[in-house]
């Protein structure tokens, strides 16, 4: 049957390849229902892959080069939303003013909230992971706050946050006499008040959950055998259990950077941009330019440009990844 | 006989299942035809001409480069005799017309979306069908343009140029043709109301509301009363009378305040533009192409809120409120005045009830005034509509004299008509609905940026004014030259 399909393949031209239409011919009728019946199954997933995610994409990118306001024909601009994008302050006067103030009020959330939620994961984890009594009960009330809806959470941390009587200034004052700051209505405070917001749910979601899986998954013999030479607690933590979770280390910082670029919600419920611009992410910026300005041309671009930045950030994280990601499997 | 296998069962529903998903997008990609209407270049009209001195406030001369055209509110002269609106015929063959409407309306306001369209399906024998849009109204509204499965008649505002947007786009429909036919004159709304849907002389919707936006101050009449301050007029109070009041009423240390004296409303770019046009000011020129953030009115505003924002601190910063509505925080006696909008005056009343007295004055407006920036919400047919005639008698219902008087029964607002007061009946004697006649009767088209840019000349307004309310700039040339830039970057900006 192989050579068969292998004669027929040359026979093409397919030269040492696989010729997909040989292959098939060559099948007999009951693989091929099979692979009919494969095809069929896959088929929903594929239409609505197709329909609503690479449809979209491709028409996003096509639109990226056009003028584009719904309800108008498309005309095509070139590069001109690209470099609009890039011309704005400080590097141009005649350019997209917030786009590169966007952009780095993004990147300042990636490196505040990243390290913290990743970091705070873990060690939410290691906390979880012992053998102690309601641990359990721990777990799930860890766990809660990344359940809550996000903007139903966002309300109520405005509460929370709320400089007068909110319960966070009102504790402050109680235990220091000291008036507390106006968290979300101050440029200084802004920024860090949402970050806040995110890491009370980011610690204790899935990435504690992933960073719980890799601790359980670590096995114990390691930990005897480093015992029996005389490691202790950090020793055998820094040498013994990071080196073995590094793949989800690696995991919950990659999905955690690319998350970061992400930022939307926490600003848009409660600060809208502000104030000043402390909290005007590039997301918040993207949203605005296509459904208030209705400029879907240009906020295709800023997409693709997002798109570019992100696959760059993961391309390199990954190549880095290599010297310090320790593959069990690998060895 | 072949054996029916487990596996030609999941085969033939597999096949099945898929048959079911692409026919209907195979339908949905079908060519269909695209608005045919061709857009309208919507030049707006321009600002109303003066047509006499008004009272009390004085016609405004003309500024030094005066950028705006020179207006004055109309005479408040008694509303014109009704006239008996022909009454829609019953129609031949009923029609059922797709009513696009904000999600939640029919609950929050059923004489609007139920009652009042219930009525006008009795009258003609037609049927309507609610298709509420929830979150991203305009957004949604111009998916379904371009999709062209648009229904007959929808909602509309003007904020953010939404329905100016609309009206380019070639999505609504004028009502002129059918003004005549059905006996509706112009004339039956305020003139504010009627220039600002008006695009190339032609009329686009019926106002649902054209109200002036927030042209009004809650007071807490108990805290006058026990600061043995007089109460004040319903009109005729200036700035300095509101500044000195609120320093009066607030309470505690200023960077710990236990009352606030007074809400300065800089949230949006309505109260923002009605407070300049107190002063004699505007947001852009006429011609919506350049800003006039550098002109007297705006510095006297800004001075204005930053002494009362950053010096006398008689302000509760909207993002200070974490989530507390300002009604809210007036019913509980930590905030003296509100300045805000007519909605605010539903809530209050819930928020309120019978705790201590308060009400309703004018926005103090200065010797040079302007009209009020009027806020429009229509209710329009659309270009993809078959229905015209039958969508143009819903509108007429949801904006004639009954509707008048369902609305401020149950919402407590008015409509934008010249015989509003008429036509609400006992409800007449109100004195809020009182203070909204006179000031729509003030009212003024809103500015509209010739880019139809609106939403990007607030985010840049709000945010950069920010830095002054937060004490991080000082009002200067300077601070205010940048802001003027920055509105005259997105004014240059293509539509």
């Amino acid at each position: 049957m192989a050579s068969v399909a292998k004669a027929a393949s040359a026979s093409r031209g397919f030269r040492g390849g696989i010729d997909p239409l040989g292959e098939i011919k060559s099948m007999s009728a009951a693989r091929r229902r099979e692979a009919l019946q494969g095809y069929l199954f896959i088929a929903p997933w594929v239409i609505g892959f197709l329909s609503f995610t690479f449809y979209p994409m491709i028409s996003s990118f096509w639109y990226s080069f056009n003028d584009y306001k719904i309800l108008t024909p498309a005309v095509w601009v070139g590069l001109r939303n690209y470099l609009y994008a890039f011309t704005g302050k400080p590097l141009g006067a005649d350019g997209d003013p917030l786009f590169w103030l966007s952009l780095l009020r993004t990147l300042t959330w990636g490196v505040v909230t990243v390290p913290l939620a990743v970091f705070g994961a873990l060690l939410t984890a290691v906390l979880l992971n012992q053998a102690a009594r309601g641990t359990s009960i721990y777990r799930t009330c860890f766990f809660l706050p990344s359940l809550t809806p996000g903007v139903a959470a966002i309300l109520l941390w405005t509460w929370i946050l709320q400089p007068q009587i909110g319960v966070f200034n009102s504790v402050i004052k109680a235990a220091t006499g000291l008036q507390g700051p106006n968290w979300l209505g101050s440029m200084e405070w802004a920024l860090p008040s949402l970050a806040m917001i995110s890491l009370w749910s980011a610690v204790g979601g899935s990435r504690m959950i992933i960073f719980l899986a890799a601790l359980q998954g670590v096995p114990k013999e390691v930990y005897e055998s480093a015992k029996v030479d005389g490691a202790n607690a950090i020793q055998s933590w820094w040498h013994i259990t990071v080196p073995l979770i590094t793949p989800a280390i690696f995991f919950n910082l990659l999905l955690g950077i690319i998350g970061s670029f992400h930022v939307f919600t926490s600003a848009f419920v409660a600060t809208g941009g502000g104030p000043a611009y402390a909290t005007y992410f590039y997301a918040l910026h993207l949203y605005n330019q296509a459904f208030k300005s209705f400029d879907m041309g240009y906020a295709s671009a800023l997409a693709w440009i997002l798109f570019v930045i992100i696959m760059a950030f993961t391309l390199v994280q990954i190549k880095l990844s290599d010297r310090w990601v320790y593959y069990e499997a690998a060895r | 006989m072949e054996r029916f296998t487990r596996r030609r069962i999941l085969g033939g529903a597999a096949l099945a299942g898929g048959a079911l998903i692409a026919a209907p997008l195979l339908a949905a990609c079908g060519s269909t035809p695209a608005p045919s209407s061709t857009p309208v270049s919507a030049k707006p009209t321009e600002a109303p001409r003066p047509a006499s001195e008004a009272k009390p406030t004085e016609a405004p001369k003309p500024t030094e480069a005066p950028k705006p055209a020179v207006t004055v509110a109309p005479k408040p002269t008694e509303a014109p005799k009704p006239t008996a609106a022909a009454k829609p015929a019953k129609s031949k063959e009923p029609v059922t017309l797709r009513f696009h409407m904000r999600g939640g309306g029919d609950k929050s306001e059923p004489a609007i979306y139920v009652q009042r369209p219930d009525e006008w399906a009795q009258e003609t024998g037609n049927k309507y069908k609610l298709e509420p849009i929830v979150g991203d109204y305009v957004g949604k509204l111009l998916a379904l343009a371009a999709g062209n499965t648009l229904g007959d008649i929808t909602f509309t505002t003007e904020l953010a140029n939404a329905h100016s947007r609309f009206v380019k786009a070639g999505i609504l429909q004028p009502v002129d043709d059918f003004l005549g036919p059905y006996n509706v004159k112009k004339t039956e709304w305020q003139k504010g109301i009627v220039d600002a849907l008006t695009y190339d002389g032609k009329l686009y919707g019926l106002p649902k509301c054209g109200h002036p936006g927030d042209a009004y101050i809650w007071i807490n009449l108990k805290m006058f009363d026990d600061a043995g301050i007089k109460r004040p007029e319903t009109y005729g109070n200036s700035f300095e009378d509101v500044a000195t009041w609120a320093s009066k009423l607030a309470k505690g240390p200023k960077d710990n305040r236990e009352v606030y004296g007074y809400y300065v409303n800089v949230e949006g770019v309505q109260p923002i533009t009605n407070a300049i046009r107190s002063r004699g000011g505007d947001i852009i020129d006429e011609k919506g192409l350049i800003s006039l953030a550098d002109t007297e009115p705006w510095f006297e505003w800004a001075k204005w809120n930053n002494q009362l924002m950053t010096v006398d601190k008689v302000h509760p910063f909207q993002q200070a409120m974490g989530g507390m509505d300002l009604a809210g925080i007036f019913a509980a006696g930590k905030l003296a005045m509100i300045h805000q909008q007519r909605s605010t005056e539903r809530a209050v009343k819930l928020a309120v009830k019978d705790k201590f007295p308060y009400t309703t004055i004018q926005f103090p407006r200065g010797p040079k005034a302007r009209g009020w920036a009027i806020s429009i919400n229509t209710h329009t047919g659309t270009t993809q509509s078959k229905h015209k005639e039958e969508t143009f008698t819903l509108s007429y219902a949801l904006a004639d004299r009954r509707f008048a008087y369902l609305v401020a029964k149950e919402q407590g607002y008015l409509t934008g008509r010249v015989d509003n007061m008429d036509a609400i009946k006992e409800l007449a004697s109100d004195h809020f609905l009182q203070l909204q006649y006179k000031c729509e009767q003030e009212g003024e088209m809103m500015w509209r940026p010739k880019n139809l840019r609106a939403a990007e000349l607030e985010t840049a307004i709000k945010n950069h004014m920010d830095l002054l309310w937060l004490g991080k700039r000082q009002l200067d040339k300077a601070f205010m030259g940048e802001l003027k830039q920055q509105l005259d970057q997105i004014l240059a900006k293509p539509e």
